[in-house]
């Protein structure tokens, strides 16, 4: 026990002189009679002189006065050099200013200390002062703009210089973390509502960027998806971040002149159309016709009343499915008919089946955490799904072989019907019949109840019927908007920009329609449902027991039976 | 014909378990949001949160937890009937090669 303490001792005071050896950072030299009133508790205007030593300017040197200029003892008011005119104009209007940290605002407390700026950073100052974000220092505007620690922080705490970005046309750069970092101070302004509206700048511009494409992508991780720099800042040579300039100005990155090339620099060959898909507005307003707002809508209602519907199915036959089983008394073990069984689907159309279920599913799961990646929240799942693809690079990947999978499929079926066709044995049991409505109300009515006998199905109940149409109908939708997105540049270069808008919304609607349909209303039709659970096997063997043929198909059963019996 | 359920079910039952770890909450905020999305469109943008946004936000988180739930049960029950298959076939193995070296 003793040398069990004495060796916690020994650790513990050697970990107490390691502590004690390491060098404490190092304040500049001028620093200790700011110290006096500018640490905590102090009085004046409290500074982070721990954060300071470990900062740019720290490792530097920067002393204090190097930057407050002609500082002395305090209080300062009378010791302070005299300033130029157009310099107190300037401190005049930097006073007026305010950055945001986080959830914290501070207003610009030492106007005269950001003069000095331009002492060292003679370039970016010179290009911010020309820039959107510094025409508020020189002329009078609706709101005060940005000041250096706006994007950067306080001074007396930036943590190293920023990392090199300089997108080159054609190639996807990867953001930088530190530069996708500062996005959240682009934000702090560009996504307050208030500040937005007052300084009269888009107040959607935020949530817009979020929604669309490039906002998802970045929310779930993929490196080289664009942040607010990419696109807005001037290139390198010409002042980059610094320079930024209104979109109405000719030289802007992102002026209609210039956005193509803007957007060249990831997706090379953009042209105009392709460049007006991307406009921070919500994507149905987008595209310069009123088409893609029609299917926005039309898709809405078209999801919303078939989801409804089949939820109200599902319901409906899942209580009678409970009551059903309540009633039944115990049996006498499964019968004959339960064990003999008869092939209902044959290897091609079950590998045909085997295609599209891999494939649908691995597009719900590789797809809709990207597009769920719009709410903030549930991004941050999608990021950490994603990795099990190997990140959203790797899921974009694997969505395409997704694609892929559902095309193999497709085009086997329509091989297959052909060559039954050629043999004159195309089966037209699948193609949908009046009755098929009529079977509908007569089955959810007889579910609820209201009606006594259950309707006689053939080969195919309309639930079948729906399945197999409703497949045909989203590889449609799927796989023509997904070629659009898979080569968006080719399309944007002969098609006009409001198909390429309506693509981006039907792929969307349809990926939810599609999703939620099969996980829900077709896993509960052929898995879930009581009587089925775990699993209809037939998508495995092929085969159905006589006795299903006979309860869900009575029609084909006697049809059957008929030709048997000659 | 006549399936053993008892691998399927089990694989089933740990399927929903796992949903129940891992993926109820993201269910619930994805079907919340596509309930939202499909609000958009239906009332028009920005949506404003009357009685039939909330319902259709509440529709989309119930078929959301459904849907996930039920991609889980299934695979879990797929996974588990295969397993179900491989073990059965492991176990006919012995008895014919026992028959054989008769």
């Amino acid at each position: 026990m003793r040398a069990t303490l004495l060796a916690f001792a020994l650790l513990l005071s050697t970990a107490a002189r390691a502590e004690e050896a390491k060098p404490a950072p190092a304040l500049p030299a001028d620093a200790e009679s700011c110290l006096m009133c500018h640490d905590k508790g102090g009085g004046a205007p409290e500074v982070d002189f721990k954060a300071f030593p470990g900062s740019v300017h720290g490792q530097a040197e920067v002393g204090c006065t190097d930057c407050h200029a002609g500082y002395k003892e305090g209080p300062h008011e009378g010791e302070l050099p005299a300033l130029s005119a157009a310099e107190q104009a300037t401190v005049a209007r930097l006073a007026k200013g305010a950055w945001g940290e986080g959830e914290a605002k501070h207003g610009v407390t030492a106007p005269r200390a950001y003069l000095a700026c331009q002492s060292c950073h003679t370039t970016e100052a010179d290009a911010f002062a020309k820039s959107v974000h510094g025409k508020w220092l020189a002329q009078d505007t609706k709101a005060p703009g940005a000041t250096c620690a706006s994007c950067h922080g306080s001074p007396h705490s930036i943590p190293a210089k920023l990392a090199e970005y300089a997108p080159k046309d054609g190639k996807r750069v990867p953001v930088p973390a530190d530069r996708r970092e500062m996005t959240k101070r682009c934000e702090a302004c560009h996504g307050n509502e208030a500040f937005a509206e007052a300084a009269g700048l888009n107040p959607e511009a935020v949530i817009t960027y979020h929604d669309s494409i490039h906002g998802r992508l970045t929310r779930v991780g993929n490196a080289a998806a664009p942040t607010c720099v990419s696109c807005h800042a001037a290139a390198a040579d010409a002042g980059g971040t610094h320079a930024i300039v209104s979109k109405t100005d000719p030289a802007s990155t992102v002026s209609a002149a210039n956005k193509k090339q803007a957007c060249a620099r990831c997706h090379a060959g953009a042209t105009d159309t392709f460049a007006g898909l991307v406009a921070h507005k919500p994507l149905h307003e987008t595209g310069g016709s009123v088409i893609p707002h029609i299917v926005h809508v039309a898709f809405s209602w078209l999801t919303t009343l078939t989801l409804l519907f089949f939820a109200f199915h599902v319901l409906v036959d899942f209580i009678y499915e409970l009551r059903t089983r309540l009633a039944k008394k115990g049996g006498h073990g499964p019968s004959a008919d339960a064990v003999r069984s008869v092939i209902r689907f044959d290897l091609h159309q079950r590998i045909q089946h085997w295609f599209m279920l891999s494939g649908v599913i691995l597009l719900g799961i590789t797809g809709w955490p990207l597009r769920g990646a719009g709410d903030a929240e549930a991004a941050t799942y999608s990021r950490a799904f994603m990795k099990v693809f190997g990140g959203a690079e790797g899921a974009a990947t694997w969505h395409r072989v997704g694609a892929v999978l559902i095309i193999i499929s497709a085009a086997y079926h329509l091989f297959y019907l052909t060559f039954l066709a050629s043999k004159k044995r195309l089966p037209l049991s699948m193609l949908p019949v009046p009755k098929d409505a009529l079977d509908m109300r007569d089955n959810i009515l007889f579910m609820m109840g209201v009606k006594k006998e259950r309707p006689k199905f053939d080969r195919y109940m309309y639930l079948e019927k729906f399945d197999y149409w409703a497949v045909f109908w989203g590889i449609v939708m799927m796989v023509g908007t997904g070629f659009i997105f898979w080569f968006p540049v080719w399309f944007a270069s002969w098609a006009p920009g409001w198909l390429i808008t309506a693509a981006q919304i039907i792929h969307g609607e349809e990926a939810t329609l599609a999703i939620l349909f099969l996980f829900t209303v077709h896993f509960y039709n052929v898995h879930l449902k009581p009587s089925i659970f775990p699993m209809n096997w037939a998508w495995l063997n092929g085969r159905i027991s006589i006795e299903a043929m006979k309860h869900e198909h009575p029609l084909e059963y006697d049809r059957l039976k008929d030709e048997q019996n000659g | 014909m006549a399936q053993n359920k008892l691998p399927s079910l089990i694989g089933a039952g740990i399927g929903l378990a796992l949903f129940l770890a891992i993926a109820l909450l993201p269910a619930l905020l994805y079907g919340g949001y596509a309930g939202l999305l499909l609000a958009g469109g239906i009332v028009g943008t920005p949506v404003q949160p009357t009685l039939l946004v909330r319902g259709l936000i509440v529709f989309g988180m119930g078929l959301g937890v459904v849907g996930v739930a039920s991609l889980f049960a299934v695979a879990g029950a797929a996974a588990g009937a295969a397993v179900g298959a491989i073990l059965t076939i492991a176990g006919r193995r012995p008895v014919a090669q026992e028959q054989s070296s008769r």
